[in-house]
């Protein structure tokens, strides 16, 4: 029993969700939509932040690889901001508590408590963007995973505020309970304008990667 | 006869382009107007991303005495323009940059009665 909660608590140290795509906790009275499509995952998610610190919302996924969905309530807090004269760094910690629902082969209809927990990391100034982060999901039978995600990125220009931005980037994602390939890697392409964020890619599988993030 | 006339035409345009343009090149010179607009430019840390810096523009554009508000990436600095006769205290506006997720340096008023 001690073993199984020092494993649970090391797990809720070293993971977190795939929402640091974009920032994870907005501004205080911000509402965030975003909508991520990859190889293995389809999410939705709207959150809205309450403070400089936190975030909460509505997440809902599909997952492909072993066909279940989640459906949960989101919490995100940003544990520690590095604002440098030329560059940001973030650190957050993202969890969502919710059900999950299967029906994967003997899992036929089956409805589990699920979770997940993680960190993530990121820094940017206005040529290079580095993030790493990692997820812990619980879903009863259904799941348990822990997956980890990098990303490198370079923008080819520099423009000024309201221009649209580009950044040419580099993905490896990490799912060691992955069916396919433990490793995947994602080139793709960033644009924002003003309040809307868009990522599109193909992964060396030939899958794509569509992000969308709108923050009002 | 007919050259008078054409004098007096001449002089009449000409006193009244006069008259017009004097008072619109005195405005010109001022291109704020009988009001100016109070700039306050605040130098700050972390501004390196526009699609972030939006924040900026959202929290501000709440605030009844903020007219507009311009972003300079390359140096860092946020300006916020003030309604004629508006004002908002240095310490609300670093507590709405400091909300918005950024450090403040420094803090510059311009044109501020």
């Amino acid at each position: 029993m001690k073993k199984h909660m020092f494993m649970c608590a090391l797990a809720m140290i070293f993971a977190i969700s795939p929402s640091a795509h974009s920032r994870p906790v907005s501004y205080p009275g911000g509402w965030t939509f975003m909508t991520h499509h990859s190889f293995d995952k389809t999410a939705l998610m709207v959150h809205y932040t309450t403070d400089t610190k936190h975030a909460f919302g509505y997440v809902a996924e599909y997952n492909d690889d072993k066909d279940w969905q989640f459906h949960g309530v989101l919490a995100n807090y940003l544990a520690k901001r590095w604002n440098m004269p030329n560059s940001q760094a973030n650190f957050y910690i993202n969890s969502a508590a919710g059900v999950a629902y299967s029906d994967y082969r003997a899992f036929d209809g089956k409805t589990e408590a699920a979770g997940y927990t993680g960190i993530s990391f990121d820094w940017e100034d206005r040529r290079f963007f580095t993030m790493y982060e990692n997820r812990l999901t619980y879903a009863g039978d259904i799941e348990k995973s822990i997956d980890h995600m990098a990303r490198l990125g370079v923008a080819p220009y520099i423009g000024d505020y309201g221009d649209v931005h580009s950044w040419l980037m580099l993905q490896a994602d990490l799912k060691p309970n992955n069916k396919q390939d433990e490793w995947t890697i994602t080139p793709l392409v960033r644009f924002f304008k003003d309040i809307y964020l868009l990522e599109v890619g193909v992964s060396d599988q030939g899958e794509g990667l569509v992000n969308f993030v709108v923050r009002f | 006869m007919k050259n008078n006339k054409l004098i007096k035409t001449f002089s009449i345009i000409t006193l009244t382009i006069l008259l017009g343009v004097v008072p619109i090149g005195s405005f010109a010179s001022h291109p704020e107007g009988i009001a100016k607009t109070c700039k306050v430019e605040t130098k700050v840390n972390g501004l390196v991303c526009d699609f972030c810096a939006r924040s900026l523009d959202k929290i501000f554009k709440k605030q009844e005495a903020v007219e507009e508000i311009d972003v300079n990436l390359d140096d860092g600095l946020v300006s916020v323009f003030l309604k004629p006769q508006q004002d908002i205290e240095d310490k609300k506006i670093k507590q709405l940059i400091t909300d918005a997720g950024y450090s403040v340096v420094s803090l510059d008023r311009k044109d501020c009665e």
